[in-house]
């Protein structure tokens, strides 16, 4: 597979089901207190490496991506989606993120 | 609840939470077979904001000069470097809240000097080299334009900083590698060094760990990546973080480290990407005269610059 095909493929993926009653998320986490992980999110190139697997996540388990950078700034004051892959939580989403973390979590 | 095969089918959640993850290329469930380039990928999910841009460019201005308003306007030209010295090393501000204390150490301060000043007497002589580090006294030597702040002045005479460039705070960490409560402006210079180093001409680093480059580097690189075909055109170079020189190295000894780098590079090439890309001709000459610097290896025959 080309380098960039399986993008443009979950690109397409990500657009038809972004706001889907059914989709499944998968989203890159960083608040100032995490269930699971403490405060300790790494320095920025290591979450930016992180949210790319987290990518490759989404990808192969058919989810959709979406960035909850929340600490030490919103990643969104900096950054915003590039191409097809909106990743930016809608607010509603950031509502529910910023409840107090008992979901599900890669420890 | 957690996830620990991540290999393995995920949690049937609706909102599934990454909190620590692997790196960009780590093994994961169903994606063996998707091959990541980090650079594309970062290039597909980010760019900077309007605003972050013209916070950007406005500092771009500030910092080199140039004229014209506005992200189109012309800037001065400039390369980049970043150095991480790692976490624990000689300057660090780094206040580990782990238990076991980290041990992280990639350049001594020297050899952050002497690949600065290598760097900088490769770089033309109008370009400025702009660099951020993770280490708060090599910050303060290079803010002060001063290598005795670190007692590199009688290896490397006393203008070896005189063409670095740095912006930010100083005796400070700009990362938030464990650290939440950054203020402002502290966590606008996280971005505003990175978006720097990114622009520059020509980008070098140093903090490679057993063959792996910082992961700081990494994200610089992917911010560089100049569209998504997989053609990364535009290089980085990577300066050794160990150059193996005892406290009492020579002058001589630091120039033939820059030496055998800038060889290698040059070894690299035609398929290797350039050191300088405004530099459309140039040949190493290991015997010429040394330049101001003391370090010139670089003989440029022609010297464009293509804004």
């Amino acid at each position: 597979m080309p380098a960039n095909s399986w993008l443009s493929e979950y690109a397409a993926f990500h657009k038809a089901h972004r706001h889907d009653a059914h989709a499944r998320f998968v989203m890159f986490s960083c608040h100032e207190k995490m269930r699971g992980a403490g405060s300790v999110c790494g320095g920025h190139g290591n979450r930016f490496r992180q949210i790319v697997w987290t990518l490759r996540v989404a990808a192969g388990a058919r989810r959709v991506l979406l960035v909850d950078w929340a600490s030490p700034e919103r990643l969104e004051d900096f950054l915003e989606p590039a191409a097809d892959i909106d990743w930016r939580p809608t607010k509603a989403e950031l509502a529910l993120l910023a409840a107090p973390d008992t979901r599900t979590s890669i420890a | 609840m957690n996830w620990p095969n991540v290999t393995g089918l995920p949690p049937d959640t609706r909102y599934l939470r990454v909190t620590a993850g692997s790196k960009d290329a780590g093994p994961c469930y169903n994606c063996s077979k998707i091959a990541v380039n980090f650079g594309i990928a970062y290039r597909y999910l980010f760019r900077p904001t309007t605003a972050f841009n013209r916070i950007l460019h406005q500092r771009r201005r500030d910092l080199f000069g140039g004229s014209g308003g506005g992200s189109s306007a012309a800037h001065v030209r400039y390369n980049s470097m970043h150095v991480r010295m790692g976490d624990s090393a000689e300057g660090s501000q780094m206040r580990s809240n782990f238990y076991s204390p980290i041990s992280d150490v990639r350049s001594t301060l020297l050899e952050a000097a002497i690949g600065i000043w290598c760097v900088a007497s490769a770089t033309p002589s109008k370009h400025p080299l702009f660099v951020a580090t993770d280490n708060a006294a090599l910050k303060r030597a290079l803010a002060a334009r001063d290598p005795a702040l670190i007692n590199a002045s009688g290896l490397l005479g006393r203008d070896a900083f005189r063409r670095v460039v740095v912006t930010g705070c100083v005796d400070c960490m700009v990362n938030a590698v464990q650290k939440h409560n950054f203020s402002a402006e502290g966590v606008a210079a996280i971005f505003v060094d990175a978006g720097l180093l990114a622009g520059g001409a020509d980008f070098a680093f140093m903090g490679k760990v057993k063959g792996h480059e910082g992961n700081y580097a990494t994200w610089v690189k992917g911010w560089r990546h100049a569209d998504l075909s997989g053609t990364d055109d535009r290089p980085s170079f990577s300066f050794p973080s160990s150059l193996h020189l005892p406290p009492s190295a020579s002058r001589q000894a630091a120039r033939h480290a820059c030496t055998r780098w800038l060889e290698k590079e040059v070894a690299r090439a035609p398929t290797a990407p350039r050191l300088l890309r405004n530099v459309t001709v140039w040949e190493f000459e290991p015997k010429a005269a040394q330049g101001c610097d003391g370090a010139a290896s670089v003989q440029r025959t022609e010297d464009v610059v293509a804004e």
